[in-house]
């Protein structure tokens, strides 16, 4: 078997392995396919991912069964005012060796999973938010002298509700960077809903079962950094990035109007991998210009701070990403002779 | 080469065939565009060149470079550099490919070693999709928008080709003018005039006047004069009517008077010379008549002395005039040898008592060239008579019976001179008719018609009728006109020559007294009967007619009023002027001799009046309505109010309207402006 063949089995089997993953999730998440595979990818590209949207739509049920059809450890943490840095990451205490004298032991908190639900994350402080950082960054919790990893595949997702205001600590731009997707929950349509009822209203339970376990999870993760992009993708992706910064070369005049910062590099990464991935869900080989195009808005939304006269005029980032895949053209020629000397 | 190469070059051929026709369009797109500039020049080049603003050669230069310009501009856009794999994403993009090809080939361009097994996964599964590629469908080359409107240029360039150009001649516009206007009535009555006159009178002074005097009528019938040139016409008519006639003729006279004065010195001839002495040519005419009559019939029976004495003072007769203009021109050129002697003497300088000498001289020098002009033009009249004198002494020589043929043309010589001194007449009546004419053009003058109607209104209201009987007849039997008798003088010495005023809006007629010390006054004229109101024509003192709104009852005037002339400035009135002025002085008048040391003399000239202005009727009309205040309606005032005060004077008014006539010429006094 030649590598070419061995490669295509590999993409093969994890399209195969993404078809199971979303069907098993579909018996217990009705619709929201594209919250489903933006999570799915988050999980494979090893990032995190924040779920924003009213309540009763399904976030922590999506999570849930996430974590169940995976065979990964899940641990939910329900933010509140009161919540503290140690009740996440974990706190030594004193306890009794078998020696019989007393030893202080690390009692690791629920960021020790692979899937951590955060719910309503902008309900706690800035201080246990902040105890997340390092977690998600690092994949590691740094407590007094000893430094723990996260077991791989390490995944947080956060929920939070856009309407409840009050109370709350929005997240700052910092962590909001660590975020690899922000997904956005929409409301379900009519058909999905009587779908919805008519599972959870009746007798019957739907068994979930794990489809995935953690050494395919891994694998896919491997196969997805191996997935090559064309320079006059990433091309595209880099000056999808610059036109989100108001003195970026291809900047729209919303941009230039309304956005006080653009996305940092992270949010490249985010739609390079993203775009990776959605090309291993096609069953291709290599990620197109269409494929960072559809990973553009759930990957910089989350990256584009608005000034104040954009929030004044109630003006959404998604409308700006949308207004910059307008109009950032495919490609330029004065950069094509350029790549054509890279490449 | 294996099927992976061959794969990998198709995908090359199809991105190279896209690029291809990705460069075409755009070639043919930025064509488009500059074939519209390059139209749009040549247009604009075909143009000047058309109007001949630009040289040919400059015009095909510039055509050549739009041309030049389409073609450069087409090749730019072909060669400019394509966006990195811009065939192959162009076909990606049509076929759904996401991106297969391009990346393929970008994976190609890749060193071997560099390419990971994706890579080689992607490329042979972009080798799989090239087949179904096709570059023609995915790059479209679609006819460029900007070619129509190279299309629609290209039209209008065809079209400027095919215009000539045409040299704008710039249309000659007839000037227009404002023409004066009278009524066709008018006209039609002054034409009738001028025809009576013609068909009485076959002279040749008035043939020319009645011709001039019908082609300014045609003029103005045919609006081709305006109101300043019918003024000026008709005043140069005028001049023309007056001018010389009244010279000539004393001069024609004072000659007629010295043949005469010859004629009287033979027996045979007396009669004839007496009748010329004293002016009387018909006489003169039948006398002349009747010595031919007697040289025929008696012929040798007449004593041969008087005969010699007849030839004699015929003879005399005919050079008398040659003689004096001779004389004349003796004295002129005299006179004009000393101005020129005291000039070259006197040279720049000179004292003021020389310098008035000379123009002294000067004057009279002019003073001689105007008699000498003036005897000239009786010269011609009596040219003939001059001649037939002359020849009947010559023929005395010989026979009888020529003399008398001679003599016989020479009655008809004078009758002919009488037939000339007529024409005066006819010439006086010209000039009145002008005058007509100058007022029916002054009342039509600013206001037109709408002015005649709101005068005849005004005149009614004057009268106290009412203002509705706008049609209504006026003046009702117009007074005839009075005829002045001549005033005689007596014995040279004349201080005022007498005319007389007509009562009752006649028109009194004063002849200017000749030579007399107290000339005898004309005779005032019938008054015919009066008028049921209407204008009245009266005189002023300066020999003026003055338009009096009057009701006119009057019935037939008597005319005996005496007239009161100035000497030698003529009479008062309308006649012709009396024959001569004055000679002599008044020997009351015992004033100190002119100083000839005085200073500077102040002389006063006086504006022609070309008539122009507006009538009285017009100015008391504008007083009426815009106050009392203007300087015309001073005038007219004064005139009317010295009239009012003669009449006054003279008992014309009865006594219980006194008050009215001065508390009326009080009200309507003249304001300040």
């Amino acid at each position: 078997m030649t590598e070419t063949e061995a490669v295509r089995q590999q993409v093969t089997l994890f399209r195969e392995r993404i078809d199971k993953l979303r069907a098993e999730i579909a018996k217990s998440v009705i619709g929201n396919r594209e919250v489903v595979d933006g999570v799915i990818t988050c999980m494979l590209a090893g990032g995190h991912a924040l779920l924003e949207g009213v309540p009763g739509l399904g976030k922590t049920m999506l999570v849930r069964t996430l974590a169940e059809t995976l065979s990964l450890t899940f641990s939910r943490i329900q933010f509140t005012p009161d919540l503290m840095p140690a009740d996440i990451l974990g706190t030594t205490i004193i306890d009794d060796s078998q020696s019989g004298g007393k030893v202080f032991e690390f009692r690791k908190g629920p960021v020790f999973a692979n899937i951590v639900l955060a719910d309503e994350i902008n309900r706690a402080t800035p201080k246990t938010q902040s105890a997340l950082l390092e977690a998600m960054q690092e994949h590691r919790v740094s407590i007094g002298k000893r430094t723990h990893v996260l077991d791989e595949p390490f995944v947080v997702l956060a929920t939070q509700n856009p309407l409840e205001m009050e109370g709350t600590y929005p997240l700052p731009e910092a962590q909001l960077d660590r975020f690899f997707f922000k997904l956005h929950v929409p409301f379900p349509g009519r058909e999905d809903l009587h779908q919805i009822l008519d599972l959870t209203t009746g007798s019957g339970i739907t068994p979930r079962t794990a489809v995935l376990d953690r050494e395919a999870i891994l694998q896919m993760q491997q196969l997805v950094r191996q997935v090559p992009v064309a320079r006059h993708v990433q091309d595209y992706a880099v000056r999808v990035l610059q036109a989100t910064h108001p003195d970026g070369p291809d900047a729209p005049d919303l941009v230039k109007r309304f956005v006080r910062y653009g996305s940092s590099p992270r949010g490249a990464q985010s739609v390079l991998l993203a775009a990776k991935i959605k090309a291993l869900f096609d069953g291709r080989f290599a990620a197109s210009v269409d494929d960072v195009r559809s990973a553009a808005l759930p990957a910089m939304r989350h990256r584009v701070l608005l000034n104040f006269e954009g929030e004044a005029e109630g003006i959404k980032t998604d409308q700006v990403i949308e207004q910059i895949l307008k109009t950032v053209p495919e490609g330029k020629a004065e950069k094509a002779d350029k790549t054509a000397t890279a490449n | 080469m294996t099927s992976h190469e061959q794969g990998i070059e198709r995908i090359r051929r199809l991105a190279q065939h896209a690029e291809r026709r990705i460069r075409l369009s755009r070639a043919l797109r930025v064509g488009a565009k500059a074939l519209c500039v390059a139209l749009v020049v040549a247009v604009v080049d075909v143009a000047l060149r058309k109007l001949g603003a630009i040289h040919e050669h400059l015009a095909i230069g510039v055509l050549a470079l739009a041309g030049a310009g389409v073609l450069a501009s087409a090749g730019v856009a072909w060669s400019w550099a394509l966006p990195a794999r811009a065939g192959a994403r162009a076909l990606d993009r049509f076929h759904g490919l996401h991106d297969r090809l391009a990346s393929a080939l970008a994976f190609i361009d890749r060193p071997a070693d560099a390419r990971t097994p994706l890579m080689l996964a992607a490329i042979e599964d972009a080798i799989e999709a090239a087949p179904g590629a096709r570059p023609v469908a995915a790059v479209p080359i679609a006819v460029p928008r900007a070619l129509v409107a190279a299309g629609g240029l290209a039209g209008v360039l065809a079209v400027v080709m095919l215009f000539e150009v045409r040299k704008h001649i710039p249309v000659a516009h007839a000037k227009t003018i404002d023409p004066v206007e009278m009524a066709p009535d008018d006209l039609d009555d002054v034409k009738d005039f001028l025809k009576q006159l013609q068909q009485r009178d076959q002279s040749d002074d008035t043939k020319a006047a009645v011709e001039e005097f019908n082609k300014l009528v045609d003029d103005i019938a045919n609006k081709r004069l305006d109101r300043t040139e019918a003024f000026r016409r008709m005043e140069e008519l005028e001049q023309k009517l007056l001018t010389g006639s009244e010279a000539d003729k004393k001069s024609l006279e004072e000659q007629i008077g010295k043949i005469g004065e010859e004629l009287k010195k033979a027996e045979l001839t007396r009669p004839a010379g007496e009748s010329l002495s004293e002016a009387k040519l018909d006489e003169a005419k039948d006398a002349m008549h009747d010595l031919a009559k007697k040289l025929r019939e008696q012929g040798g029976a007449i004593d041969k002395q008087k005969l010699e004495q007849m030839r004699e003072s015929l003879k005399k007769a005919a050079a008398e005039a040659e003689k004096r203009q001779q004389e004349l021109e003796q004295r002129r050129q005299e006179l004009a040898d000393d101005i020129l002697k005291r000039k070259q003497k006197m040279g720049d300088g000179g004292s003021d008592e020389e310098q008035s000498l000379l123009k002294k001289k000067e004057r009279d020098l002019e003073r001689l060239d105007r008699e000498l002009d003036q005897q000239k033009n009786s010269g011609r009249q009596l040219d003939r008579l001059d001649r037939e004198l002359d020849k009947a002494a010559e023929d005395l020589m010989k026979d009888l019976g020529m003399t008398a043929d001679d003599l016989d043309k020479s009655a008809e010589d004078i009758n002919h001179i009488q037939q000339q001194e007529m024409t005066q007449e006819q010439k006086e009546e010209m000039r009145q008719k002008l005058e007509e004419m100058r007022q029916l053009m002054r009342q039509q003058g600013q206001g037109g018609k709408g002015q005649i109607m709101r005068l005849q209104r005004f005149g009614r209201m004057a009268r106290g009728q009412s203002g509705q009987g706008g049609q209504q007849q006026e003046g009702q039997g117009q007074g005839q006109e009075g005829q002045g008798q001549e005033g005689q003088g007596q014995d040279g010495q004349g201080q005022q020559g007498q005319g007389q005023q007509g009562t009752n809006g006649q028109k009194g007629q004063g002849q200017q007294g000749q030579g007399g010390q107290q000339g005898q006054g004309g005779q005032g004229g019938q008054g015919g009967q009066g008028g049921q109101g209407g204008e009245t024509w009266v005189l002023g003192p300066n020999g003026e007619k003055i338009i009096m709104l009057s009701k006119g009852s009057g019935g037939s005037g008597s005319g005996s009023q005496s007239g009161q002339g100035q000497g030698g400035n003529g009479g008062q009135g309308q006649g012709p002027p009396g024959r001569g002025w004055g000679e002599g002085h008044d020997p009351k008048v015992q004033g100190a001799a002119t100083n000839p040391k005085m200073g500077t003399e102040d002389t006063q000239v006086q504006g022609a009046d070309t008539g122009q202005g507006g009538s009285r009727s017009q100015v008391i009309l504008g007083a009426a309505e815009r106050g009392f205040a203007s300087r015309g309606y001073q005038k007219v005032y004064t005139e009317y109010h010295q009239v009012a005060e003669e009449s006054l004077a003279k008992d014309d008014i009865p006594g219980g309207y006194r008050f009215y006539v001065k508390r009326y010429f009080q009200l309507i006094r003249p304001r300040e402006e």
